[in-house]
């Protein structure tokens, strides 16, 4: 059954049955890391991370975003080299080359961004992938023939000839999950594998997991959802900033120690300091709004909502919902197919994005690499970008450095944005500096309209915010420090459209909580009064309220 | 983006190129030995064709500024992110454009006859330039493919004119006739053939540098050139700057044609320029996209040009085409020497960041 490679002494039994008896009875190792360093710039990813994997356990890593957890797994996969550090697969020390010789070695990863091409087919995906194999006949029939079995063993159906495109993230999903089982692993790695998944599809896999867990196979989960991990995991490993934290028994975890453990100390859960929302007549207001989505995602169906100033507007939902398009859409990034876009009385549908600007509104973009940062460009003439054209930093097209330097550094202090030299380049800050820097870029814009009035310096003065995932990746001081800048924007009187993933973000920092499903609004709430199971229920597409 | 907008420490950058080029001398030494001419030697007569003596340089100079030009065009639409293929093109437009200034406007005297005629190359430089450029912008074109056959449209165009309308009677070669002196640029060496348009190229290169570091367009166009995605998230102007850059671009390569014909030839020729657009990429690349760094480039060029002409002359055994052979191993192992150079730096970060965090920890625990 196993084609993993064992080792050339034959001191265990092999074979299916001795296998499960092993799982059963006294664990067997398959794998161990021993002290993983990984170093990337600016990072200490892992830090002495050691960790044992026994047949037949789904063993669980859990930690905050950024705490290590997936470079980890990338140095078991081989598609990083570790800096230090061991690892063992069923007792034989591995120099991992690349996947190909992880897989060769029995290991098998499920990433969180799938490597499927979208225009081929399911059964041609699958006999590309590395875990197709050498040995294995090139050909569809062949493949065929394996994906039949694979569905008699664990129920995993896909239509082989639909094209990936047209599939469902949770087909998607089952696919590289296939990939990866295709290979026969001994040890199989899932990175976030809930994330996007609906719930019924969330108790499917959790149930393919067991089975697969039944036949000794040894399970790595990564999650940060700590009832999703309690639910499936027999141990658990908590990371924190690359560290190693414990090693603990589920039975032994609650949520309560597992989220302690993960943040270092109880995060102390803060009601929203809002006051109620008053009846402000709606800064920001859609009107059967209708964008166009991409592969990733669903685009925007016919959305209307009005968001008031001095009020955070949280929209939940699964990643490609359309939420990010519907940012995208009203910062003017994304081409608008219907309806409208009111900022303030005002239709700006079709204005540009400076036009936008001008009008008090600032975006945050979902990603701050692709999106947000000029990584070759210096911390000092990121911040000048955000200044467009305009006096003081640029003068009759010069660019002013002593101007540019001085705005640069009230920003720097202002959002607290840690940097050792600002003349060097924004791309060497840590992710949490890099978001504060887009925040400050963003919320310190000068628009020609308020420069003419005289208000200069870099005071907040946006009055509709646009966040797409603000502290994605972030440690947890970094999130904190950028959700209180977004409260205060709030405070003074802002409208604040926050996008997260992360429900129990949201209920913390919203006043109000609107649900996207497929490309539609599918229920809005007050923060305050939201009951969270129900709103998960709703962000799955369950039963809308 | 791409690794050629990226710009290291600068020292790094000249040891990189000097390196390649290095290497590339002693590769093509190879060649020469496997024909049996002792490399020193030919060298030797290379450097001495080059720069041997007053008119030596002359003519080494000759040879580097209608190089220089279009390879400060290709910089910045390169800073832009946009791969100006086709500034062969642009040369010979600006060139027929100054020549038709030359020909068909009335004599104003000499400085402002001349400035007329590079302004209109400037200007038809700009235009052959803005045609991708506005491609590019407003339908997504890709500027490598339309400004490499705009070169084609070009050249023929050119040749038309030298062939047919243009073509002075009763020559054995196509061209124009010799334009009246106050539209050529004057010998500002005596005793050799350097002329003003040497000024004008040095000019342009301070001009380039400046606009690059100290503008707001140059601030723009880093920008776009590292993060398009970002600069279109910002607000900024892509599509204007695109175009903008490109016509830039094209007005460089445009005037580095009038200089050519305005200057050492004093008439439109047809195929005047031996391929000074294409050569321009390798020197843009090589001047890792610093304008000191291009003038470096663009001088070996054309001393490489000028030695090997030389070396032609002083033995029969070997080929003018050693020199398009070292330049073409210099741009080979200034790729090699790139990716190496990316390498080393990821892995020197690695480790800093590593010994840092290292450093603190133990900081922290010392203080505890």
């Amino acid at each position: 059954m196993r084609r993993f490679a064992m080792p050339k002494d034959e001191r265990r039994p092999a074979g299916p049955g001795a296998e499960r008896a092993d799982a059963s009875g006294s664990a067997r190792e398959l794998l161990r890391l021993e002290g993983i360093c990984k170093a990337f710039p600016g990072i200490l990813a892992n830090d002495d991370i050691s960790l044992e994997l026994n047949a037949g356990e789904v063993h669980a890593l859990l930690g905050e975003n950024g705490a290590g957890k997936t470079t980890l797994m990338g140095v078991v996969f081989g598609l990083h080299r570790p800096d230090a550090g061991r690892i063992l697969v069923q007792g034989d020390e591995l120099g991992l080359r690349g996947p190909h010789d992880a897989i060769a070695h029995g290991i098998g990863f499920v990433q969180q961004h799938f490597s499927l091409i979208p225009t081929l087919t399911v059964i041609d995906n699958i006999v590309l992938s590395e875990h197709y194999g050498v040995g294995r006949k090139l050909s569809r029939s062949a493949c065929r023939e394996v994906l039949r079995d694979l569905e008699a063993r664990y129920g995993l159906a896909v239509d082989p000839f639909a094209r990936v495109e047209q599939l469902a993230i949770g087909e998607q999903q089952k696919v590289e999950i296939i990939k990866a089982l295709i290979a026969e692993p001994a040890v199989l790695i899932l990175d976030e594998p809930a994330a996007l998944l609906s719930l019924q599809e969330v108790e499917q896999l959790w149930k393919l997991l067991r089975q697969l867990a039944d036949e000794g196979i040894g399970i790595i989960l990564i999650g940060h959802k700590l009832s999703e991990v309690l639910k499936i995991a027999t141990r658990i490993t908590v990371l924190r900033r690359g560290r190693k934290v414990a090693t603990l028994a589920a039975h032994e975890a609650t949520e309560s120690i597992l989220g302690e453990l993960m943040v270092g100390a109880l995060k102390p859960r803060r009601q929203s300091s809002a006051t109620p929302a008053r009846e402000a007549p709606p800064l920001l207001e859609l009107r059967q709004l209708t964008v166009g989505g991409d592969a990733a995602g669903h685009g925007v169906r016919d959305v209307s909502c009005s968001v008031a100033g001095g009020e955070i507007l949280g929209i939940a939902g699964l990643t490609g919902s359309g939420q990010a398009e519907l940012l995208e859409a009203i910062a003017g990034v994304r081409r608008v197919e219907g309806g409208r876009i009111i900022l303030a009385g005002e239709d700006i549908t079709h204005l540009s994005v400076r036009a936008r600007q001008a009008r008090g509104l600032a975006y945050i973009p979902p990603d701050r690499h692709r999106d947000g940062l000029v990584g070759e460009l210096s911390v000092v003439e990121n911040l000048a970008l955000g200044a467009g054209g305009d006096p003081p930093v640029s003068r009759c097209g010069w660019l002013q450095r002593r101007a540019m330097k001085e705005r640069a550094d009230r920003s720097i202090a202002r959002f607290d944005i840690r940097v050792a030299d600002p003349w060097r380049s924004a791309r060497t800050l840590s992710g949490g500096n890099q978001q504060k820097l887009i925040l400050a870029r963003e919320l310190t814009r000068s628009s020609p309209a308020r420069h003419a009035s005289g208000q200069l310096g870099p005071a907040p003065r946006a009055s509709l915010i646009l966040c797409c995932y603000p502290t994605r990746g972030l440690d947890f001081a970094a999130s904190a420090a950028i959700n209180e800048e977004l409260r205060r924007c709030r405070d003074q009187g802002a409208a604040v459209v926050v996008v997260s993933i992360d429900l129990d973000e949201l209920l913390e920092l919203a006043d109000r909580i609107l649900v996207m499903q497929g490309g539609r609004i599918r229920g809005e709430t007050d923060a305050r009064q939201a009951d969270p199971t129900r709103l998960g229920i709703m962000i799955g597409g369950g039963a809308a309220a | 983006m791409n690794r050629f907008s990226r710009v290291a420490s600068p020292l790094r950058n000249v040891l990189i190129s000097l390196v390649a080029i290095v290497l590339a001398l002693v590769c093509a030494s190879v060649l020469l030995v496997a024909g049996g001419i002792s490399p020193l030697q030919a060298y030797r007569a290379m450097v001495e064709a080059a720069f041997g003596s007053a008119f030596a340089v002359g003519v080494t100079l000759g040879k580097t500024v209608p190089r220089l030009l279009p390879a400060l065009g290709i910089a910045l639409a390169l800073r832009a992110g946009l791969w100006n293929i086709g500034a062969e093109g642009q040369i010979y437009v600006g060139a027929t454009a100054a020549a038709a200034v030359a020909m068909f406007t009335p004599d104003l005297g000499f400085p402002v006859s001349a400035a007329l005629a590079l302004l209109a190359a400037v200007l038809g430089g700009a235009l052959w330039g803005l045609i991708p450029g506005v491609l590019r912008a407003y339908r997504g074109v890709s500027e490598v493919i339309t400004s490499l056959m705009l070169v084609y449209v070009a050249v023929q165009f050119t040749n038309y004119l030298v062939e047919g309308p243009w073509l002075v009677p009763n020559s054995t070669f196509p061209s124009t006739p010799i334009f009246a002196p106050s539209f050529r640029l004057p010998i500002i060496w005596e005793g050799t053939l350097v002329n003003g348009g040497v000024v004008l190229a040095l000019l342009a290169s301070v001009v380039l540098g400046l606009v690059v570091s100290r503008t707001t367009f140059g601030l723009w166009l880093r920008a776009i050139g590292s993060n398009q995605r970002a600069t279109e998230v910002l607000g900024l102007p892509v599509r204007h700057m695109v175009m903008a850059a490109m016509a830039a671009s094209g007005a460089f390569a445009g005037l580095g044609g009038a200089i050519e014909v305005l200057g050492i030839r004093g008439r439109l020729l047809e195929s005047f320029s031996p391929g000074y657009g294409f050569q321009a990429i390798a020197i843009a690349l090589l001047g890792r996209l610093d304008p000191l760094g291009i003038v470096g480039a663009a001088v070996v060029f054309g001393a490489l040009e000028a030695g090997s002409a030389g070396l032609q002359v002083a033995s029969a055994n070997i080929s003018s085409a050693i020199a398009p052979v070292i330049e073409g191993l210099a741009v080979i192992f200034l790729l090699v020497g790139l990716g190496v150079d990316e390498r080393l730096a990821r892995r020197r970060r690695t480790l800093r960041a590593l010994t840092e965090q290292r450093d603190q920890q133990s900081g922290r625990t010392a203080a505890a």
